[in-house]
């Protein structure tokens, strides 16, 4: 059930920020999957994130013109990054959660900035890369904690659902 | 010998190493391999569509009723009245303007002898790095990869990839984007690439030619995608340095993406072989 709470999040983050918040206005816009990375990083099991965190590479790796497999690359190691950091760090802390989200929100925008820049076989110049990640970086740090706590609630929300479901079924399975 | 950490690390390097090569070979090429692309397109841009025209509903709605509405607070009778004309009124006039462009899509369609097919923009691309649009026509519609995508204002850009009812236009004003180009009123000719932001480059144009300001720039159907004279943009700067030959000349696309709502897919290649000619 928590893959399926999961895969409508990610799909609805994608499908939002592909046709609403698109459009030379929103040039300092962060990938919203970035802050539900940190998240599924911080709260989830491998079992239970990466098959989220494969969808959703390959999807944005679809839909954007950029260099197919850069999204899922920034997804994963910023997963494994998450993981690894923390083992040594009290991630529930106010101030080390934004700032994780932050970290999470730099690391997505320098790989796919260097993606643009390096890899691609028609490359950006590189002084494009600091004012597009600096705002970035900084929307990310302002409203991805937001969006964090949002995802924290849903998840809490959801699993009120599914217990109420299973408690509503359970006593039809006893004869 | 070595410490569980060491391997670690190694470990971590090699991946690295792994990844970076992997997208180095992706980068070099626009489609998606094995069509992992198409395979998200099938999956996503459905979504995409219906979310599309929910929130055009929607912000229809506001513009045209709520916000008129407003405006005629004063007097609960005549606002009552007044709404139902100007919401009888808005839909009037919503379909008279949707009726204007698609006429002039329609004549537009006219004027050129290639097939071309209408199609619905119902995503972009959210990343500032890349820029493309996906459209609700796909292989099922006779698109192909390659085709060049239009407006009568101008050229839009080409079809990089198409699943059976979805296709990915990369835009004119991506780095990746070419055309071959020509101003219309000198004839100099050259390659008008993506600029990355909301203008192009035009590369290659030689400094003997006399290029000024508010030009014309037009495909010159050379590279066998786009048809010949269609609009690329205007000249918005010309840099000509003391050395080298040819000038630095900067394109504003006559399109403008940000209000792009339906396009037109030419469905038949530009180039025709001549005949005899396999």
């Amino acid at each position: 059930m928590i893959y399926g709470y999961h895969l409508i999040i990610c799909l609805f983050l994608i499908i939002f920020q592909t046709t609403l918040l698109v459009g030379g206005k929103a040039v300092h816009l962060y990938d919203l999957m970035a802050p539900f990375v940190v998240y599924l990083g911080v709260y989830h099991l491998p079992r239970g994130a990466l098959p989220v965190l494969v969808f959703s590479g390959l999807a944005m790796d679809g839909i954007s013109g950029g260099v197919f497999g850069v999204h899922l690359t920034a997804y994963l190691w910023m997963y494994v990054g998450v993981r690894w950091a923390t083992q040594f760090l009290q991630v529930g802390n106010v101030i080390l959660l934004p700032l994780l989200v932050a970290a999470g929100v730099l690391f997505e925008s320098l790989v796919v900035a260097f993606s643009a820049v390096v890899l691609t076989s028609a490359p950006w110049p590189v002084e494009s890369v600091f004012p597009v990640v600096s705002g970035q970086v900084l929307w990310g740090a302002v409203t991805g904690p937001f969006l964090m706590l949002f995802f924290i609630r849903g998840q809490k929300v959801a699993d009120r659902a599914i217990k109420s479901i299973y408690a509503e079924k359970g006593p039809l399975r006893t004869p | 010998m070595f410490s569980k950490r060491m391997i670690l690390v190694a470990l971590v390097i090699v991946l690295v190493a792994v990844n970076i090569i992997l997208l180095t070979i992706t980068g070099k090429h626009t489609q998606a391999p094995s069509g992992l692309g198409r395979g998200a397109l099938v999956i996503v841009s459905p979504f995409q569509k219906q979310f599309t025209a929910f929130f055009d509903s929607l912000k229809d709605t506001w513009n045209q009723y709520f916000y008129l509405v407003s405006t005629a607070e004063e007097n609960q009778r005549l606002k009552k009245a007044l709404g139902q004309s100007l919401e009888q009124l808005n839909r009037y006039s919503e379909t008279e303007i949707a009726n204007d462009r698609l006429r002039h899509l329609l004549g537009f369609e006219k004027e050129i002898p290639q097939p071309m097919i209408a199609a619905q923009v119902v995503g972009k691309d959210p990343s500032a790095w890349s820029k493309t649009i996906i459209v609700d026509k796909g292989t099922r519609d006779s698109v192909r990869q390659g085709a060049p995508v239009v407006i009568p204002e101008g050229i839009v850009g080409v079809v990089v990839e198409a699943s059976a009812r979805y296709a990915k236009v990369l835009l004119l004003t991506d780095p990746n984007s070419a055309v071959d180009a020509l101003v219309q009123r000198t004839r100099a000719r050259g390659i008008v690439k993506g600029g990355g932001a909301d203008y192009c480059v035009f590369d290659y144009v030689l400094r003997k030619h006399e290029i000024s300001v508010g030009d014309i720039v037009v495909s010159s159907g050379l590279d066998g995608v786009f048809p010949k004279g269609f609009r690329v943009g205007r000249i918005s700067e010309i840099v000509r340095q003391n050395a080298g030959i040819f000038q630095q000349v900067s394109v504003t696309p006559t399109v403008d993406f940000e209000i792009l709502e339906e396009v037109l897919i030419i469905s038949e290649p530009a180039y025709e072989s001549p005949p005899g000619e396999l």
